[in-house]
Order: structure tokens, then sequence, then C-alpha cells
């Protein structure tokens, strides 16, 4: 290869890896915006877990149940229309506990919430949080735990717009998967009372529906029992213009008649990501059969806390510099032994680097401890993976071979070694992506892609060897390799 | 490495695995029936009781004395008699901007724990009452007990790791079984096992909060188990045909010896790498507790892995290896005789 064509590669390769690298690290004010509109860099713009943002912390209770603060706050008529009973610091209306002969009932509307909080519990472990807890707090409420999967950005309030949007994000999540159940249907995108066909068909409402999943991110796709998928053609017919589903208060306009192949499944698409799997969580629930036995309140915001990351407000800064410091590290340590392959060998490190950046950002994955340790542990895979294969091919030249044999034969000789990491790495990661929960099935999706990007780059690095030495008379002395001379006699 | 030879070495280490793994599954059954389980299950999954304290951001004056709202929360609950406890400082979305919570064991007297309550209640609302006077935001701030029974949630993630630990193993299994030998493959699934159960006793033993975190470790131990023993059965297959002339053993600890450096450094790094990550944590949390647990399991992963890999496994292969040899030419099974 000429000197031309190598600088050309090299140059587009490194200009590629400037210029994301850019596009990652740097947050700035968008021009001719007058500080309104904000571009969020690409590491400032990932879900954090909770170690980095904290947590988000809501308390549910059934209706019928009030706090004592709340009882202090509530109306007066309110309060003397039901009759209230102190019990365990809460105030509960009087029907809850006693039934009508004044038997006690306490005892089953305890067992109601505990079996509504596991509902729920199942609801939150299929949002994939890093980690979350259900627990029923004074026998009458629901305390739930989730991270608030803030970006670094709305978590210090850089950017007002994403902080916001983050916050009713997590207000959605907590009305949706507290949902009791039931949906409306409507022949109208109204609140008018004759719009809601639910009502005629409440009792076997939810056994129209099978199951629901997300499709291609932010899609929600419903799958309908044989009855359902009648009625809904029925309900659809009776609409003037569009029948409604409506998930809480947000509508999903059904597809006219002509356009829909109602057999099989809906299909609708959401502008939200979140909010398309939330969707898909609770009609997937209700399907199931998965009813809540009460209504919970729906006023989350008010009670809603937000936790101070327990390893303290600036962990994730702390985290960076190390990890800028590990990345360095590793780039400028192999150049000492190495010479110029060991720069090939950083320019890898970089675009590794910027590539589990990139992908993390693009999956959407919250990103932990965990996360961060296992993207490191790719970074460490095709280092050692490149540093294995540089000694067997070190010791391929100290045999008397040419620089050219000797690449052929090192990487010969390792491929089977690196192949072998890589395979049972790759087996493993999938696995837990795909069988792990919470953090577990997020590390498992970054091992994922640091697996394959090591891989590619493991063979990326042979082929920039190669452009970059091409002009270079003293082979060996780019690699920093010295090469066994026979004497003469 | 030449005197490094673990395949003689089984009997004492087979002791020494057993009477770790015997006294750990010891020490969980004892505590599984008196006292809080298994093992000593972290925040995600055990069950507590918590005092709540709410309290407005008060914008001081200037000449006004700063009002520590920690400080007097102590002060009541060591009056109380209740000073176990861990303090998270949070906010809330609306309403109020400040929410304290202090969490307690479960075991914690209740009594005790709404004394105490009530004491922070009145002392709270007596100094923001004199900011703001007869203000709404005075009867606002309270302290309240919760008794709080977390029922589920870490289970979930708990028993899917468990069963992506279970994969793993079943996959290095049926992997070493179609890349190297049968008795490669036992070797593969007993180091695994040996190392994942050394790994569960000693958190047993050791009483480290079990959460997520320990999950990731234990896959992180399972993972770097199959890569270090399928990395020395590799060389065993190698130094086999190369050297045709030596016994098993001698085999086996050649090529435990050529490995050993790659098998103790690769968990050694992951180790080195997870305290270093946790040390700077420690340093950004102001405190090293958060960090010890982590830690601990970084230092205990390291010693089992480095153990099962270099020690357990070269033993083992030689044991299975022997044996399977034993089986295979006793007399019956040989054909005319």
């Amino acid at each position: 290869m000429g000197k031309i064509k190598s600088a050309i590669i090299t140059a587009l390769l490194v200009a590629a890896i400037i210029v994301l690298a850019l596009f990652a690290t740097i947050s700035c004010d968008v021009p001719n915006s007058d500080g309104t509109k904000r571009y969020n860099s690409f590491i400032s713009s990932i879900s954090l877990g909770s170690e980095f943002t904290g947590d988000a912390i809501v308390t549910v209770y059934p209706e019928g149940v009030m706090t004592e603060n709340d009882y202090r706050l509530a109306k007066k008529d309110d309060k003397e229309k039901y009759e209230y009973v102190e019990k365990v610091g809460l105030y509960i209306e009087k029907d809850k506990l006693e039934d009508e002969d004044g038997k006690d009932i306490s005892g089953e509307f305890a067992e109601s919430v505990k079996k509504d909080a596991e509902i729920i519990s199942d609801r939150f472990s299929k949002k994939g949080y890093s980690s979350y807890s259900v627990s029923v707090v004074d026998t009458y409420g629901i305390k739930i735990t989730f991270p608030t999967t803030f970006s670094y950005a709305a978590y210090k309030n850089y950017d007002k717009s994403v902080h916001d949007k983050a916050l009713a994000k997590i207000n959605t999540t907590i009305t949706y998967l507290t949902l009791e159940g039931g949906f409306d249907l409507r022949t109208a995108a109204t609140d008018s009372k004759d719009s809601i066909v639910t009502y005629k068909y409440r009792d076997e409402f939810n056994s129209y529906f099978q199951s629901a999943k997300t499709v291609n991110r932010n899609g929600i796709k419903i799958k309908l029992t044989k009855e359902g998928a009648e009625k809904l053609k029925e309900i659809i017919k009776s609409a003037s213009s569009s029948a409604y589903l409506y998930v809480a208060d947000t509508p999903l306009r059904l597809p006219d008649l002509s356009e829909l192949d109602i057999e099989k499944s809906l299909g609708f698409t959401s502008p939200d990501v979140s909010f398309a799997k939330d969707c898909a969580i609770i009609v997937d629930s209700v399907a199931r059969g998965n009813i809540l036995s009460n209504k919970y309140n729906s006023n989350n915001t008010a009670t809603l806390v937000t936790t101070t990351p327990v390893y303290g407000e600036y962990a994730a800064i702390y985290l960076a510099c190390l990890v800028l410091f590990i990345v360095l590290l590793a780039a400028i340590v192999p150049v000492f032994k190495y010479k110029k392959l060991g720069i090939v060998n950083a320019i890898m490190v970089f675009a590794y680097t910027v590539i589990i950046t990139t992908a993390i950002l693009l999956t959407g994955v919250e990103l932990t401890v965990g996360g961060i340790f296992t993207a490191l542990l790719g970074l460490a895979l095709m280092s050692f993976s490149n540093f294995f294969t540089f000694e067997a091919v070190r010791r391929e030249t100290a045999v008397g071979r040419t620089i050219g044999a000797a690449v052929k034969l090192g990487y010969k000789k390792s491929l089977f070694g690196v192949l072998d990491v890589h395979v049972i790495l790759l087996i493993a990661s999938i696995l837990m992506a795909l069988i792990g929960a919470g953090e577990l099935a997020a590390c498992g999706l970054i091992f994922l892609i640091a697996t394959v990007a090591s891989f590619v780059l493991y063979w990326l690095t042979r082929f920039m060897w190669y452009v970059i030495s091409s002009p270079v008379r003293n082979k060996f002395a780019f690699c920093g390799f010295e090469r066994e001379v026979e004497e003469d006699d | 490495m030449t005197n490094f030879k673990p395949s003689s070495k089984l009997r004492i280490l087979a002791i020494i695995s057993c009477a770790i793994i015997v006294i750990g599954m010891l020490i969980g059954t004892i505590l599984h029936f008196v006292g809080n389980g298994f093992f000593n299950y972290d925040g995600e999954y055990s069950s507590y009781k918590t005092v709540t304290v709410y309290y407005p951001v008060i914008e001081m004056k200037a000449g006004d004395d700063k009002i520590d709202f920690e400080a007097v929360c102590g002060q009541a609950f060591e009056n109380a008699g209740v000073s176990d406890y861990l303090v998270t400082k949070n906010s809330q979305a609306k309403e109020f901007n400040r929410v304290l919570e202090y969490r307690f064991k479960k075991s914690t007297d209740s009594a005790a724990l709404k004394k105490a309550a009530e004491a922070i209640t009145d002392k709270i609302r007596e100094e923001v009452a004199d900011i703001y006077g007869d203000d709404e935001d005075v009867p606002r701030s309270r302290a309240v007990m919760h008794d709080v029974d977390t029922i589920v949630g870490g289970e979930h993630v708990a028993s899917m790791a468990a069963v992506a630990i279970a994969t793993i193993v079943v996959i290095h299994l049926i992997y070493a079984m179609i890349r190297f030998r049968f008795s490669a493959a036992f070797t593969a699934i007993v180091a695994d096992l040996h190392n994942i159960a050394l790994y569960a006793a000693i958190l047993a033993i050791c009483r480290i909060p079990v959460s997520s975190t320990v999950m990731v470790f234990a896959v992180i131990v399972t993972l770097a188990t199959a890569i270090g023993v399928t990395y020395m059965q590799e060389r065993i297959k190698r130094n086999s045909k190369e050297f045709t002339n030596l016994s098993v053993e001698e085999i086996t600890d050649m090529s435990a010896g050529q490995t050993f450096k790659a098998n103790v450094a690769l968990p050694a790094f992951l180790a080195i790498v997870a305290i270093l990550f946790f040390a700077i944590m420690a340093i950004s949390a102001m405190s090293a507790v958060p960090a010890l647990t982590p830690a601990l399991l970084a230092i205990f992963g390291f010693i089992v892995t480095c153990y099962g890999t270099t020690m357990f496994a070269p033993a083992i292969y030689c044991f299975i290896k022997n044996n399977a040899k034993k089986i295979f030419t006793k007399p019956s099974f040989k054909k005319g005789k």
C-alpha cells in the first residue's frame, strides 16, 4: 500500500473517532437559540442507575385510605361523608374495615393490598430497572422504589426541559403500572360517557386481550383473543369516526376496519419509548388476569420522593475521571512497549470507547457501576487479545521470520485462544442479557456489545497495522520487535 | 513453577473446600431459621422500619441560626435508645422539599421508634414555628414511623441471576465436551460448581449483605472460572500432543504452571479494577461504608477464582482422568478376556 492511500485511510478513521468523541463528550447551548436549547453530549444523555442519580420513591394508598397529613388537609365534607377510622397511623374508611353486618374485614383488605403489591412488583420487574423494590408499608400502603434513570443532564438540571421530561416519565410509569386494570374503549376521543362503550362489556372486557409487548422500541403490539377480535370489530363499526383504547388518560387510536387485520393483533406507535413499555406492560398484565383488587391514588407527583445517590452527588463525575484515566492508561502504556504498533492499539482503544458510549446511548440501557465495569472488561478483552497476538508475532520474528510471515503465523497461532475467550464471553453475555434481570441483564447487554466490538476491533487492528506500517521501511522498529539475524560465516 | 504440583494435593484441597462449604451451609441454614435468612439480605430484599422526617427548606435570614434537623433527629433517637440506623437524604418533588429517611432493622422496638418520631415532630415544629410563625408549614413538618414489609422485588433479580449462572455452567459443560473430552467437561462442571458453592459459603459465613451487586460478582466469578479452566484445558490438550511420554499428572502440573500467571492475573485484574472503582465511590460518598461490601466481594471473588482455577481444577482433572482410565482398563471391559 502506498503512502497516500495509507495516510487517507488513517486520517479518515482518526477523524471519525475524533468527531464522534466530540459529540460524545461536549455539551453546549445550541447556537442562535439564546440559551433556550441545549445540545447534550452522549455521555450526559445516558440513563444512569440509582448509584449516580438516586432512587424515586412513591407510596400509593388504596382508595379510602389516607395518611395523617392528607386527612388533615382533606375537605370537611369528605371527612363527614365517609366515616374514617384511625389505624396503624392511617385514616381508613370504615367500609373497608367492616362489612354491613359490622364483621371485621380488615384482614381481607390487608391481604388484597399485599396481593396488589405482588402484581405491581411483577409489572415493575418487566420494566427492566437495574434495581427496584415493592413493599407493603403500614399494612395498607404500597411503597415502590426504583431508579430515577435520569441522565446526568437531567439530574443536574443543566437542561430544564430534559429534567421535566424525565420527571414526567417517572410519574407516567407510576400511574400506568399501578392501574387497577380495566381500560376504556371509546367511540370518540372525549370524556363523554356516551362515547365509553366499555361499560357494556365491563365484566368480560379484559378477556379480549391475550398479551401485549413492545416492538421496535416504541411500538405496542396487542394480541387479541378470538372473542376480543369479534367484539372490537363491532365497536369499531359502531364508531362514527375512529374508536379508541384508553389506557389511563391516553387514547390509542384503533385502526379503521379497512386497514385492520384484527384477527392477528393491534399495533400502536408511541412517540416515547418509556411510555410504549409502560403501556405494553399494563395491557399484558391485565390480559394475563393480573388485575388489582383496589384502585390506587393517582396523585403521585405530590408524594414522589427522589433520594440522594448513596455514593454522593458527584459519584458519576468521580467514576468518569477514573474511566478516563484507565482508558488513557490502556492507550498510552502499550506505546512504550510496542512503539508505533502501540499507537495502532491506542486508536483501537479510543474507537472502542466511542463505540461503547454510542451503543449504550442508542440501546437506552441503564448505566450502573456494574455496567461501567463490564464495559471496561470489554476494553481489557480487546487489549489483551491484541497483546496476546502481538507477543505471538514477536515470538515468530525472534526466530528470524519477516514481519509479513510473522504476522500471518502469529495471528494464526493466537486465533484459537482469542476465539475461545470471545465465544465463551459472547454466549455468557447473551445468557445474562436474556435470562438475567435488572442490573445483570443490563450488564449482559453491555458485555454483548463489548465482546462484539472487541472482536471486530481485534481484526481492525490487524488491518490498521498493515495500513499504517505499509509505507514504513523498518517494520521491526515500527513494532518495537527485534529480528534475530543469522551471521554469515 | 516447576515445583507447582496441584495434581497431588487433591485430598487437602478437597478437605479445605468441603470444610468452608459445609461451615457456610451450616451457618446459612441455622440463620435461615433463627436469624434473618440464609444470607444477610440487603435493603432490596429485607423488611425494615423507618422514621421519615418531612420539613420545609428554610431560607435563612441573616443572623438566624441554621437548624440542624439531622442533629435534632439524632438526639431524639439516642434518647429513645435506638441509634442503629441508616440515613438517606431525599427531596420531595412537590409539597415539601426535604425528606430524611432513617432506616432501622425490622426487629427494632416500634414503641421506641414512635416515641422518637413524636419527639422529633414536636421539636421540628417548634423550630419551624420560630421562623415561620403560625404558618401552614408548621403542622406539615412531621416525623412518621413506618413498618415496611418487602415482600417482592429483589427475589426476582436473585432467581434470574441463579438461572443465568446455571445456564452459563451448562453451556460451559457443553462447550468443554465439544472442544475437549468427557473428562475435561466433567472437570469444567465440578470446578464451576465448586467455585459457586465456595463463593456462596463465604457470603453466608461473612454475612455480607446480598444485593444485585452480589449477583453481578457471582456471574463474574463463574465467567472467570470458565475462562481459566478452558485456558488450562487448552494447554493440557496442546501439551498432551507435544509430550506423549509424560504422565497425566506431569502434563496437568506443567499446564497448570504455564497458565498460573494468566489465571491469577485475570481475577486479580478484575478485583483491582473493582476495588479501584469502589474506592473512588467511597471518596465520592465521603464514607467507606457503601463501598466496603463490593470491595470485599471483589477480594473474595479473586480468592475463590484463583484457588478454584489454579489449584482445584487441575487436581480434580487428574483425579477424573485417572479414574476414568481405571474404569476403562478394567478386565471386564476388555474384549476377548
